[in-house]
């Protein structure tokens, strides 16, 4: 069922960019979104039922292997739903920043997107792995410059270039590994890298492989201090596409890297090689992201730019969980992709709603504005209470996760970022909550209640994401033992 | 049955959101809406005080081995019996206070709100509930904080949430450690659920250590007590209720959680995190009075005088011995009845005056003889003359340290008490004896002009608050005999 998800996309993705009239290509994206969510639903639920699934396709070398397994149905119900709601709230929003003879253009790519991202996750195989990756990279690049300005242009470029970049070290990457090895399946290189007395022996040809696609990952997931094209592209971007490269396009390639890690080198050989050097590096750095990113998102005055920087700090907290190495580090990472997932595509959106009713993106003009747009303001405030980890949403599981991870692999010192990271969180996303409903400017506020409020049915989709965070806030136990059982399945491809 | 405990927790938290919503033009509708609301949530408190205790019930859950789940037991009963008797006596103040500062369906929805949330604190089974509800607490206090919308209002509210949240965020890293050790659970278990299950463990202390200051920074221990004088900006009924009774006390009770329900007592004692928290106990102690002394500004003085006075709690509890903790516990229903009757007192000066510095007081007790009457049998009350409830604290709290032979830090910690003793008494008494005995020559009728006591809806809640603290010594041994553990 895997391949028939990306074939769906990738034809929906044709059909639409083909369309001559922006309504139907609309339609054609919504619908295709809505089949795609349904089929990795059904997916899922078979996976449940009767075990992972495996496409072989040729052989030899060239053997392309899909693999559906827990991780893998997590992801494809993660693009399936989150980018359904996304492009259903596009439908009313994208005119405000794309053309109209783009539009179909716009949904193509959107299509080809989420088509190539369920791709990176559900091949086995390198080569298959890498050319989702790079088809991707276009995609992505291509639904910031849709929106047709200079500005995108340029950050869309700067995107483009730098992902190639981490494209290329990941490919090198997997060249040595396939020079070390002899597969290009993750399988078949867990099996080599965990037998018995290889990585004594060729410890620096991993090592090095690793590292160059660790630090291909960190351009592709803007790992600080790759993450210079993140605040342009995703600040620019038109607001459902930043909203799908936050919460799906990073999200992609971290499950690749995490595959890669903890299905080829294993937990035990993670704990105890020279494996542990580069994991411990990947934890340091994703601390310092965690803690420049936020304190980068509190330098912003621009809505957007400052959402996108605590994209840069979130992503530090999934390394972080990467690097600490452990099954519960693991966990907490793979929770956290879920939980800013559902987060960020949610703000994103409610900052293209501020931005295209008030036509302004400066933060300090925003005092007030809970009084003209109090449903929009109230979802805003669930994002940023869930990004903060105030219980109930479902930023505190993530952050109960990250601590429980931390203290169970003794890591204590990583409590004082943590909490440090909490309350930079704070700093930013409150201020905008407390203006809008509460200081001098709500209180001058003489325009009637909600008169700038876009119609419920427009911002319905961004109030199903926001049911998400605290549904999953509040009930997060089915998914976590799915996650679980993706762990532990991991954890056994090496045999 | 347990699950009636959501009663009082959600019912203010509907009222005050109804508050909000409805806006009330006219005032007169909206005190009968709030003090019934109050009133009605106060009386379901107090009878589930009386006939609920041991009820508990689990509502969601949101974690492995941590749901959302409410208890009634000794300790949370009388803990949200006394909140509740406080808060009516409040809102009646409040409706007259308010008068003055505006804003007022703001004020009240989240007046009304925090009361909710109060009683979420107090009913809390486990750690991860209480935790929750303490950051609600943070959340629902901010615009009570910035009411006033100042210069300083605004930097109070920024100073407030870095401080709250921050120590919020560490709190929570010292639940996790202990949910870690003692196998998933942080369920309160008088005299602690980690007893017997781990030995004593680097871990928990440095847990311990989390809890303590995380939690602390609500209790405004030292170094994270700045929030709390800049927070006495904020209008007067928000800096009595709750900057010296609810909130901080909210600290207080979490840490009396986590040492007596969750860690317990006998892990910690003699241990380095003991001796750590006890010396931030001192220092605060006696930092607090001494910077209550040195202010001139009435309600900062007043809010010193919490920091320091809020660390006498915290110091009996940090003995972990059962008779600390009784003493520690005195000291908060003692003094929370006290400060309240303080600050009001402070704040009918303000309401009929505007004076907020200390020096504009000469003579004013016989313009306003009421008020500065309470304030000086409260005075007295907070220095520890017997039978007022200082008393009975210092009394419990060296009786305590003696029996508990602890380390040579206790005994530093009496000296402390005796300390700040002397310095409360200079700071509250100086006043008090300026208000009444101005000296020589006194022209009363120029300095005092048109001045009076407030009328009944100010007067009343203080006069009641006087005849409880009278009378609180009568309620030491049936006090003691529900808490103990």
């Amino acid at each position: 069922m895997g391949i028939a998800i990306i074939l769906l996309l990738l034809i929906g993705a044709v059909v639409a960019w083909n369309c001559k009239n922006d309504q139907t290509a609309r339609k054609i994206g919504l619908v295709v979104t809505a089949i795609n969510a349904v089929l990795a639903v059904v997916m899922t639920v078979s996976v449940m039922n009767s075990g992972p699934q495996v496409l072989a396709l040729g052989s030899g070398i060239g053997q392309q292997i899909i693999n559906i397994g827990y991780i893998e149905c997590f992801m494809a119900c993660l693009f399936g739903i989150v980018g359904f709601l996304i492009v259903w709230a596009s439908m009313s929003m994208i005119s405000h920043d794309v053309e109209e003879k783009l539009i179909p253009m716009f949904y193509g790519l959107v299509l080809a997107l989420l088509g190539t991202l369920n791709a990176v996750v559900f091949f086995e195989s390198l080569l298959g792995v890498f050319i989702s990756i790079e088809l991707s990279s276009f995609a992505a690049a291509g639904i910031v410059i849709v929106k047709n300005q200079t500005e995108n242009v340029h950050a869309g470029l700067k995107y483009l270039s730098l992902s190639i970049l981490g494209s290329s070290l990941v490919l090198m990457g997997m060249v040595l590994l396939y020079v070390a090895t002899g597969s290009l399946q993750i399988g078949g290189i867990a099996k080599v890298l965990q037998g018995s007395g290889f990585m004594a022996e060729k410890s620096a040809y991993v090592l090095w492989a690793y590292g160059l696609i660790t630090g291909g990952v960190a351009f592709k997931a803007a790992l600080f201090p790759c993450h210079i094209w993140l605040p342009d592209a995703h600040g620019t971007a038109p607001s459902p596409s930043s909203a799908i490269l936050s919460s799906l396009v990073l999200k992609a390639y971290i499950v690749f890297y995490m595959k890669m890690v903890f299905g080829g080198v294993g937990f035990d050989l993670i704990a105890n090689s020279p494996m542990r050097i580069l994991l411990n590096v990947v934890m340091v750095v994703g601390v310092i992201a965690m803690i420049a990113g936020s304190v980068l998102a509190i330098m912003q005055t621009d809505i957007k730019r400052m959402i996108a920087y605590s994209s840069v700090a979130q992503m530090g907290y999934i390394f972080m969980g990467i690097g600490i190495g452990t099954e519960a580090g693991l966990f907490a990472a793979l929770f956290h992709i879920l939980s800013h997932a559902v987060t960020k595509s949610g703000l994103f959106l409610v900052a293209g709603s501020i931005i295209e009713q008030t036509h302004n993106r400066d933060l300090n003009k925003m005092g007030g504005l809970g009084k003209l747009m109090p449903v929009t303001m109230a979802l805003f405030t669930i994002g940023g209470l869930s990004m903060i980890g105030i219980p109930l949403f479902v930023g505190f599981n993530s952050k109960w996760n990250f601590a429980s991870a931390i203290v169970g692999s003794s890591n204590y010192w990583l409590l004082i970022p943590l909490s440090i990271s909490a309350l930079l969180n704070a700093l930013y996303y409150l201020p905008v909550v407390i203006r809008a409903f509460f200081g001098q400017e709500a209180k001058e506020c003489t325009e009637p209640l909600g008169s700038k409020e876009r119609p419920i049915k427009d911002i319905l989709p961004i109030i199903l994401l926001a049911c998400l965070v605290i549904l999953f806030g509040v009930a997060a136990g089915p998914v976590s033992d799915f996650i679980t059982k993706g762990i532990q399945a991991l954890a056994a491809i090496g045999g | 049955m347990g699950l009636l405990l959501l009663i009082p927790i959600l019912l203010p938290i509907i009222a005050g959101i109804h508050i909000l919503k409805k806006n009330y033009e006219d005032r007169a509708d909206r005190e009968r809406f709030v003090s019934r609301a109050v009133i009605l949530n106060a009386v379901i408190v107090i009878v589930m005080a009386l006939f609920l205790r041991g009820q508990e019930g689990v509502l969601l859950p949101i974690i492995p081995g941590n749901p959302i789940a409410f208890k009634l037991d000794n300790l949370g009963a009388l803990f949200a019996g006394m909140v509740s008797l406080l808060w009516i006596l409040c809102i009646y103040y409040a409706f007259e206070y308010m008068k003055h500062e505006g804003d007022e369906n703001r004020f009240f929805g989240f007046y009304v709100m925090t009361f909710g949330v109060m009683m979420g604190i107090s009913f809390a089974a486990n750690l991860v509930t209480l935790y929750l509800f303490y950051e609600f607490l943070t959340l629902a206090n901010i615009p009570l904080v910035m009411h006033g919308d100042s210069i300083q209002a605004k930097t109070a509210t920024r100073i407030y949430i870095i401080f709250s949240i921050f120590g919020a965020a560490l709190a929570l890293c010292g639940i996790a450690m202990i949910a870690f050790t003692g196998g998933g659970s942080t369920a309160f278990v008088p005299g602690g659920a980690l007893k017997g299950v781990v030995a004593g463990a680097t871990v928990i202390q440095i847990a311990f250590l989390f809890t303590f200051f995380g939690f602390g920074v609500k209790s405004a221990i030292m170094p994270f007590h700045a929030w709390l004088p800049c927070a006495s900006v904020a209008p007067t009924p928000v800096s009595a209720l709750l900057h010296a009774v609810a909130v901080v006390k909210a600290g207080v009770f979490a840490i009396a959680r986590v040492t007596y329900f969750t860690i317990g007592p006998d892990l910690l004692r003699g241990t380095i995190a003991q001796n750590v928290a006890l010396a931030a106990c001192i220092v605060t102690i006696v930092y607090g009075s001494a910077m209550a002394l040195m202010s001139q500004h009435l309600k900062r003085r007043l809010a010193y005088s919490t920091v320091s006075q809020l660390s006498y709690i915290l110091f009996g509890i940090v003995l972990m011995s059962t008779d600390g903790y009784l003493g520690g516990m005195v000291h908060l229903f003692g003094h929370a009845i006290v400060k309240i009757t303080l600050f009001l007192c402070a704040g009918a000066i303000i309401y009929k005056t505007g004076r907020e510095y200390v020096w504009e007081l000469k003579g004013i007790g016989k313009a306003m003889p009421v008020t500065m009457i309470v304030f000086t049998i409260a005075s007295f009350a907070l220095v520890g003359i017997p039978p007022l409830p200082g008393f009975f604290s210092k009394w419990f709290l060296t009786a305590a340290t003696i029996s508990s032979q602890g380390s040579m830090l206790a005994y530093i910690g009496l000296v402390a008490l005796g300390v700040s003793a002397l310095l409360t008494a200079v700071y509250l008494f100086s006043i008090c004896a300026n208000a009444f005995m101005p000296g020589e020559g006194f022209d009363y009728e120029a300095a005092n002009k048109d001045v009076s006591d407030p009328n009944r809806y100010m007067t009343v809640p203080l006069i009641t608050l006087a005849v409880a603290i009278i009378l609180f010594g009568l309620l030491i041994s049936p006090m003691i005999n529900i808490l103990s553990l």
